[in-house]
């Protein structure tokens, strides 16, 4: 554009120019829209890495394309296409974005409490929940349900009434407090 | 009952009913108005400093600028001239910066420039807000009024979505790591992130974080398209938007 140079710096990623304001005062504006517009292949991917590749017996699906079988996304979490390998059924694991392993066992305990209150509400287009968990290592919960097709798998709700979920850990340390 | 995504992508199509598109499909029905109404005004609350930066590079001063401010909004939810057919194409950025302008040419003819915001965005203009944005009129002089509003645009757009991000992170305890995070979010990849500084602060492993990094990264993205599509009518205008907005920032 026409104006004169502005005072500010130059990004080193995009060479936008980047002017400090009180209501800018986070970098370069120019980088911070363009990561809105990364579909790009390695944000993909490094979201990808990040997805374990089983949980307990759950192992979580592939595409065709080598990218883990998202099911649905959800506020507090990604649902994938998975199998239970010891049961040989498919089931849709749901990976919940909370961090409770970190919060020590008071943190846990609410997760289970909420998950079995999740389980006992009524809801016509039922899915069983089979087990809640949390990988110790990485405090990652999970919760696997029953796989039904056709349904946007974050419209479901747990039923009352079907087999209670058990609750896994990877060591055995969680175990006191899942029953 | 809705058919399962099979794609592994996020289905932006669940954010169909937006701010903007609820403020423009409101028709006659005072039930449907009063939620347009609520929209428009959350909207308004979110970019109203473009609009007063605009008016001040504009020329306008101190006082008329934040008169002109609060009671175009004012104006702009009671007469729901948003309704006027002619006035509801395109997005929500231009039709906002084209109705003030509208505004302002009619404020003008008829003199009738007095205060008239009644209080709905007077508490915005505290003293630090005030004195917050001069300084920011003085320092982007080298801009148009017109970049300056789309830059604010922008700042507004961003600012939201960080907010929404800081907000879900506080309700998950994660504000820590948050704010370690936050200046990271927009990058695509791990350089320049001290990892290692990060976790003994945190005490928290350098894996655990690297895998924090890509929720919040992939979170934000997702926060800052549906910000934008609460500004848009279609869909597929998100990228549209978001490129023009880039485009601007990159040139100025
Ligand atoms: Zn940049």
């Amino acid at each position: 554009m026409s104006f004169s140079p502005p005072s500010g710096v130059v990004c080193a990623k995009c060479s936008a120019r980047v002017e400090t304001t009180a209501s800018a005062d986070f970098g370069c504006l120019a980088c911070w829209l363009q990561a809105g517009l990364e579909e790009s292949s390695q944000v993909a991917a490094e979201e990808h890495e990040q997805v374990p590749k089983s949980l307990g017996s759950y192992f979580i699906l592939k595409q065709p394309d080598g990218s883990p079988w998202a099911l649905g996304r959800g506020a507090m979490g990604v649902t994938y296409r998975a199998e239970d390998v010891s049961l040989r059924r498919p089931v849709a694991l749901k990976l919940i974005n909370a961090d409770f392993a970190q919060h020590g066992a008071g943190a846990r305990e609410r997760f289970v409490r909420e998950a079995r209150a999740a389980a006992s509400l009524r809801h016509p287009n039922v899915a069983t929940v089979y087990q809640f968990g949390i990988d110790e290592e990485t405090g990652q919960c999970f919760c696997a349900m029953e796989l039904i097709e056709g349904e946007t798998l974050d419209e479901r709700v747990p039923s009352r009434g079907k087999s209670r979920p058990r609750f896994w850990s990877r060591r055995s340390r969680a175990s006191s407090i899942a029953t | 009952m809705v058919q399962a995504p099979k794609a592994t992508t996020v289905d932006d199509g669940q954010f169909a009913a937006t701010r903007w598109t609820i403020v423009r499909a409101a028709g006659d029905s005072q039930i449907a108005s009063n939620h347009a109404g609520a929209a428009l005004s959350e909207l308004c609350h979110i970019y109203w400093r473009p609009l007063y930066l605009y008016l001040r590079r504009e020329g306008f001063g101190l006082e008329d600028a934040q008169d002109l401010t609060q009671g175009f909004f004012a104006e702009l939810i009671r007469d729901r001239s948003y309704r006027r057919a002619d006035r509801q194409k395109g997005r929500f950025r231009s039709f906002l910066l084209g109705a003030l302008k509208h505004f302002v040419a009619n404020s003008r003819e008829s003199a009738q420039r007095q205060k008239r915001g009644g209080g709905l965005i007077r508490e915005l203009f505290d003293d630090r807000i005030v004195s917050e944005l001069e300084a920011q009129v003085q320092s982007t002089q080298q801009w148009s009024a017109s970049t300056l509003f789309d830059r604010e645009w922008a700042a507004a757009l961003l600012h939201q979505t960080l907010d929404r991000l800081a907000q879900e992170c506080a309700l998950a305890g994660k504000s820590p790591l948050f704010e370690e995070l936050r200046a990271h979010l927009a990058g695509t990849n791990d350089e320049g992130v001290a990892y290692d500084e990060i976790s003994r602060r945190l005490q928290r492993s350098a894996v655990t974080l690297r895998s924090d990094m890509g929720r919040l990264r992939t979170r934000y993205r997702a926060l800052l398209r549906e910000e934008v599509r609460g500004t848009v009518t279609e869909l597929a205008e998100v990228d549209d938007e978001l490129r023009y907005l880039c485009q601007v920032i990159a040139q100025s």
